[in-house]
């Protein structure tokens, strides 16, 4: 009897043949552990560290609550040669410590009495940063700028765990000056004998958990590493950025911490996201039963380093359009809108771009455009805050 | 004598032709022709006649006539009726004699031949032949008589497994294993064997025993296409057999069954299992009675496979169409079997027609497949190809936007042969070659990709009636790749790799008595690269960071003793005593005493050289277990065994990663050891159409191995300061429902369990969850399951498949805080899987159709038209919760959030 050869074809329906969902999750969770004190602050030699304490609230308390970082407690930082450098509080669970020069073969914790109970950090010898050096590369032409960083080696030629943040600040030039603003109360030009919102300048302290390690590469060395990168379309880069970067050395612990830390922000949710745990703490209370959140560096130094990027060594695409446009004109145009006046112009968004008096006989010569083309606050900066090292450019 | 053979049936024939007519006018009367055609007919022996001329006899009175009835018929003519194996002869005058006289068979090579006639397996194929074992001429005095057996499908020539072979008065049974062997004592004389099983009719064989033998049982599939759905052979098995927890099924029982995407999947076939839990739906990786995923031994033909994964877990990585049969041991391990914790699931794979080419081919939206069964020498020698691939790139374009690999590819495949050499009744080599091999990126700057590799020989050998053999050797290989390229100075490669090689012998030996020995000695060494990290591009500044190999010889030596101590009662004891040495050459730390090894404790460093023992870990597992049979309906058993484990899976996610890393004991590393507990109460009610069993157990583990908070997993050095041991236990009640026949037939189990883990460790500073007990992510403790399949008619039948459980435990934030650094909200966690994401539910349902059942047709098909997750419930994989800006939000992530629905389309030819 012949053996029957056996084909199967198997289909599967088009249309819906995964679909997987993220959908938002309301639920009354439990009532975990809250209330527990949260530290942040680094020990840092001939500085003044500045300890900020707050508490944890509940997950199902909407907003923070008024009273989160009404933390009294007395802070201080002792060293194991005896040294104690006391806190003084500044308000709003602040408290500033003036540090003096550390010892590198001495340890040094900060201790902290909140509530009756004791709170120390694990003593820990400072740590010496490195220097660091910065450059900026846009490999694409319609790519991104990145930010390299390089790092000295290490004395010990071991590895070095890094975290770094940075201060950036930038120019913003508007694409039309004006000298005339349209007071939409009166309806009135206010003229002025210079360009008061031509340009303008941004201040932003970075956000993110910016962390690496030395251990897998060459000579413990980081070469040219991405710190991060700015889109070929973004206002930093439109005129002058400058950037700080602050370089902050720490031990393979308090790297952990802030792994932990950046999983907790960024990594949720995926197939093969590593579980949450607690985070890892350096911190310990007397009373076993309470927890606390924080991880207290101890360095003898931070390494600091500025970079400025002119666009003109870059490649800037401005993401819109600017265009002037007179002022019947443009009402002509935005009549379809229901746009009668000049009002209306400025409620839409429009600003005066350039305003001409040509006499008591004759009406002004006035153009418009749009509010982000003529006035530097509409992107955001303030023509008031050039910072002190801004350079002429 | 083919051709005489045929002249003579042609002959028969047309004169059974006239025969008949002549017959017709006699109501009580049959030709003669008429009644050897029944005869031919029933009990698939040839008939040989020198009648040429119909004549009428009487009636037999059955409409299945055997060889009695022939006898009968002919009594007072001048023809005698002689049997010789499958042919019968009638013929005039004497019956022809069958054997040489007696006075032959004392002398010279006539002697020696006898004793390897009593060696000889008897052929059985009819059901109404009285087969002799043994010499008649010299019987064994013996009372009880061992008869070794192998039941082979006549189509294919394989062995089927889970058949039941049945002895009535006095009661014996047995079910074939995964050979098709079985092995009775029975009383010398005549007996008949019952013998049942899935896809086989019923039928019997008899036999004249005079002293132990072997026979080969043939027996024939049924032809139309299997439409229920069953998982075990059996009733026999359930009341009768000494394993408790043990499941059999075979993969091509369950065709029906609907799944995701209409593939048929080992793996996800045992997940409809009691007491095998899952943590969601993208997961291969199973949880049996409490334990781990790294404690389930997965063996394919020998061969250890470590991740059995494909497409993150949509699909298993064995293809269903190699896979001859499949046995999960949740609790009565054998002792042959160890180095795993908490279950063996022992996958066989298929061996080739002997007899003809055959193909199968599938091909499908996600998956083609190809199987081939070629064979070389007929009856003798074969060899199976098998191969699948994927095509599914366009899955993760369908996947959304949020779940971040939308923009990524995923494809598989796998191939596998089977070269089967069988060298004569008792000897047989089998060579099995495995290789799966997994891609998948997330974005052009991450990808990843593991293999797994399985090449064995195995040879199967009867010494004699009482002593049968398995030797096997094999090598077993997997590893896996991570290349990450977003940052070009850091692009770089991780690599790993498992290699082992292993060599097994293992022993069946019937004393008599009611005893079967069990004993054998397995040895395995093995060589594990436990991460590479090297640089990916000519600009990647990363160093290139190899850590050192990892040696070790895991070896066993066990025996088992199954005791027949009376028909209701049955022991099976054993003992396995395994021994572990790490191997060098390696360098390590060593620790303070007494303090958790850390890199603050660190005291020295210490070098072993090459080949040198390292540590050794020793000590005996036993394995025992007791059936007592109240009826052959209602039996009760109890077990107990220990286990240990040497190898240890490394994660900190919920299911199983491709870059879990896997780590061998060594000084600071324990292995792993538990024991469980286990009793039940079995019952099949009388008409045989319901089976009913209830099991309960207790587990215990100790020094598993956990990972502590912040643990880097990867590439490091001193994994001992990244992990702590932890206890566990676990207990549970498994109630299941089995109807394996009828128009309505399936299986449904409820069960009750829970398991829980604890640091406890006084070293540990800050334990998880304050050092108490907490639940583990696979804790469900209520969990229902039910596999129906409804047969309307011959052509329709409809299958359902619901499961219901617990929601699984996970960890939630215990609060918020804000972080002045970050300037945005942040989360915190403080106790492990203190939550349950919603209960998890889901229908599959499909329905079978076969347009025709006749089997002159040259093609035969089949349609399943099928919804996987009919209702659509969106069942929660996983709940997170992410800071976005102010606010902490949280988020459940599903994985098939809709009905899925499926068309499989058959065609036999």
């Amino acid at each position: 009897m012949k053996r029957l050869k056996y084909i199967v074809l198997s289909l599967c329906c088009l249309t819906v043949m995964i679909c997987s969902c993220i959908e938002e999750f309301n639920a009354q969770l439990p009532e975990g552990d809250s209330n527990l004190l949260v530290v942040d602050g680094n020990i840092i030699s001939d500085s003044t560290c500045v300890f900020t304490l707050t508490r944890s609230f509940s997950l199902n308390e909407e907003g923070i609550p008024e009273d989160y970082n009404q933390i009294n407690a007395d802070v201080c930082v002792k060293g194991s040669d005896g040294s104690v450098y006391t806190g003084t509080s500044m308000g709003n669970g602040k408290y500033s410590v003036k540090i003096g020069t550390l010892n590198p073969q001495q340890t040094y914790h900060v201790e902290i009495v909140w509530e009756g109970s004791t709170y120390t950090s694990i003593p820990q010898q400072p740590l010496a940063t490195e220097g660091l050096s910065l450059k900026f590369t846009q490999p694409d032409s319609n790519g991104p700028v990145h930010i390299l960083l390089s790092t000295e080696s290490p004395a010990n030629n071991e590895a070095a765990y890094y975290t770094w943040n940075y201060i950036e600040d930038w120019e913003v030039r508007t694409n039309f000056r004006t000298n005339a603003e349209f007071n939409p109360k009166d309806s009135s030009i206010i003229e002025y004998d210079y360009f008061p919102y031509a340009k303008g300048w941004v201040h932003r302290q970075s956000k993110d958990i910016l962390i690496n390690t030395t251990a897998n590469y060459n000579n413990n060395q980081l070469k040219d590493k991405t710190l991060y990168s700015i889109g070929n379309q973004d206002l930093r880069i439109s005129h002058l950025y400058s950037t700080f970067v602050v370089q902050r050395k720490m031990t393979k612990g308090e790297y952990e911490y802030y792994e932990c830390k950046k999983r907790f922000t960024n990594d949720m949710g995926g197939l093969f996201t590593p579980q949450p745990s607690e985070l890892p703490t350096n911190l310990r209370c007397n009373d076993n039963r309470k927890r606390v959140i924080g991880y207290v560096g101890v360095n003898m130094n931070v390494s600091i380093q500025q970079l400025y990027i002119p666009t003109t060594e870059v490649n800037y695409v401005q993401a819109f359009r600017c265009e002037e446009t007179e002022e019947k004109e443009l009402l002509g145009k935005l009549s379809q809108l229901g746009i009668k006046n000049t009002t209306d112009l400025y409620n839409y968004g429009y600003r005066v771009s350039y305003y001409l008096y040509l006499g008591p006989m004759s009406p002004p010569m006035i153009t418009w455009a749009e509010y982000r083309c003529v006035d530097c606050r509409a992107l955001g900066a303030d023509p008031n805050a050039r910072p002190d090292f801004w350079p002429d450019f | 004598m083919k051709s005489n053979r045929l002249t003579c049936l042609l002959f028969a024939g047309f004169l059974m032709l006239c025969g008949r007519v002549a017959a017709q006018t006699a109501s009580d009367s049959i030709s003669i022709f008429s009644l050897i055609e029944a005869v031919e007919k029933n009990t698939s022996c040839r008939i040989f006649t020198t009648i040429d001329q119909p004549f009428l006899v009487k009636k037999t009175g059955t409409l299945k006539p055997g060889v009695e009835h022939l006898q009968r018929a002919l009594n007072g003519t001048i023809y005698q009726v002689t049997v010789y194996q499958d042919y019968i002869f009638v013929l005039p005058a004497a019956p022809l004699e069958t054997s040489l006289p007696r006075f032959w068979q004392k002398n010279g090579q006539a002697g020696a031949e006898s004793s390897r006639a009593v060696l000889t397996a008897v052929r059985a194929t009819s059901e109404n032949m009285v087969y002799d074992i043994g010499d008649k001429y010299k019987p064994s005095t013996q009372k009880q008589i061992t008869l070794t057996g192998e039941i082979i499908d006549f189509k294919t020539g394989q062995p089927m497994m889970g058949v039941n072979v049945i002895h009535r008065k006095p009661w014996a049974a047995a079910v074939t294993d995964v050979n098709g062997h079985f092995t009775l004592t029975l009383p010398a004389g005549h007996n008949v064997l019952e013998i049942s099983g899935i896809n086989i009719k019923d039928t019997q064989r008899q036999y004249m025993l005079y002293a132990d033998g072997t026979t080969h049982i043939i027996l024939e599939e049924e032809d139309h296409l299997l439409d229920e759905v069953v998982v075990t052979s059996g009733r026999v098995e359930n009341v009768r057999g000494l394993q408790l927890g043990m499941e059999k099924f075979q993969p091509k029982l369950l065709k029906n069954i609907p799944t995701a995407m209409g593939e048929v999947d080992v793996l996800k076939m045992i997940q409809t299992l009691p007491g095998v839990k899952t943590v969601g739906e993208a997961s291969s990786g199973y949880n049996v009675r409490g334990g781990a995923t790294d404690q389930n031994l997965l063996l394919l033909n020998n061969g250890t496979i470590y991740n059995p994964n494909h497409l993150f877990g949509f699909f298993s990585a064995f293809n269903s169409d190699m896979v001859q049969d499949v046995e999960l041991y949740k609790s009565s391990i054998p002792a042959q079997y160890g180095g795993r914790i908490s279950s063996v699931l022992n996958i066989t794979g298929k061996e080739a027609s002997k007899e003809e080419f055959t193909g199968a081919a599938n091909i499908g939206l996600v998956t083609s497949k190809l199987n081939l069964e070629i064979p070389i020498v007929k009856e003798k020698m074969s060899l199976l190809l098998s191969g699948r691939t994927t095509y599914s790139d366009w899955i993760m374009k369908k996947l959304p936007e949020k779940s971040g690999y939308k923009d990524g590819n995923a494809g598989f495949y796998d191939l596998g042969a089977t070269w089967s050499y069988t060298i004569d009744p008792f000897n047989k080599v089998n060579v099995y070659g495995y290789y799966s091999h997994d891609r998948f990126e997330f974005n052009e700057n991450e990808k990843y990709a593991y293999s797994n590799m399985n090449a064995s020989v195995n040879w199967r050998a009867i010494f004699n009636e009482k002593i049968t053999a398995n030797f096997a050797a094999g090598y077993d290989h997997y590893d896996y790749m991570n290349d990450e390229s977003v940052d070009i100075v850091a692009a770089a490669r991780l690599k790993f790799a498992i290699n082992q090689v292993y060599a097994k012998a293992n022993f069946d030996h019937q004393l008599g008595n009611g005893h079967t020995l069990n004993y054998g000695l397995s040895s395995m060494f093995y060589d594990l690269k436990p991460g590479i990290y090297e640089p990916l591009l000519e600009e990647s500044t990363i160093q290139r960071k190899e850590l050192q190999k990892e040696k070790a010889l895991e070896s066993a030596l066990y025996i088992g003793d199954q005791w027949e101590i009376s028909p209701k009662l049955s022991v099976d004891a054993g003992v396995r005593l395994s021994i572990f040495n790490a191997l060098g050459a390696r360098t390590y730390y060593n620790y303070a005493n007494g303090e958790l090894p850390s890199l603050t404790n660190l005291t020295d460093t210490a070098t072993v050289g090459s080949g040198k023992i390292l540590k050794t870990y020793m000590g005996p597992e036993i394995r025992l277990s007791a059936r007592y049979a109240f009826s052959d309906d209602w039996s009760v058993k109890a077990g107990f065994n220990t286990m240990r484990q040497y190898i240890h899976k490394l994660s900190n996610t919920t299911i199983m990663s491709p870059t879990d890393t896997w780590k061998l004991s060594d000084k600071h590393i324990k292995p792993q050891r538990g024991w469980q507990l286990a009793g039940g109460v079995y019952y099949n009610t009388p008409n045989k159409m319901l089976e009913f069993s209830l099991e309960g157990y207790y587990k215990k583990l100790n020094d598993y191995l956990d990972y502590r908070s912040g643990a880097q997993l990867i590439m490091n050095e001193h994994l001992e300061t990244d992990v702590i041991n932890t206890e566990g236990y676990a207990y549970g009640v498994e109630f299941q429902v089995k109807k394996p026949e009828g128009k309505l037939n399936g299986w449904m189990s409820y069960t009750y369990s829970r398991t829980f883990l604890r640091q406890n460790d006084p070293r540990i500073a800050n334990p998880v969850n304050h050092g108490e007990w907490y639940p583990t992510e696979y804790d469900k403790p209520h969990d229902f399951k039910l596999i129906a399949n409804y047969k309307f008619t011959r052509r329709y039948s409809m299958s359902l498949n619901l499961d219901y459980s617990t929601g699984r435990p996970t960890t939630v934030p215990a609060g918020q805080y804000w972080d002045n650094s970050l300037n945005r909200m942040q989360v915190y966690y403080t106790d492990r899987n203190s939550y349950r994401v919603p209960d998890y539910f889901r229908i599959d349902w499909s329905i079978n159709i076969e347009p025709s059942h006749h089997l002159t047709l040259l093609t035969h098909s089949s349609i399943s038209i099928g919804v996987y997750n009919l209702t659509g419930r969106k069942n929660v994989y996983s709940i997170y919760y992410v800071p976005e800006g102010e606010k902490i939000k949280g988020y459940k992530m599903s994985i098939f959030g809709s009905p899925i629905p499926f068309v499989t389309y058959n065609i036999k030819f």
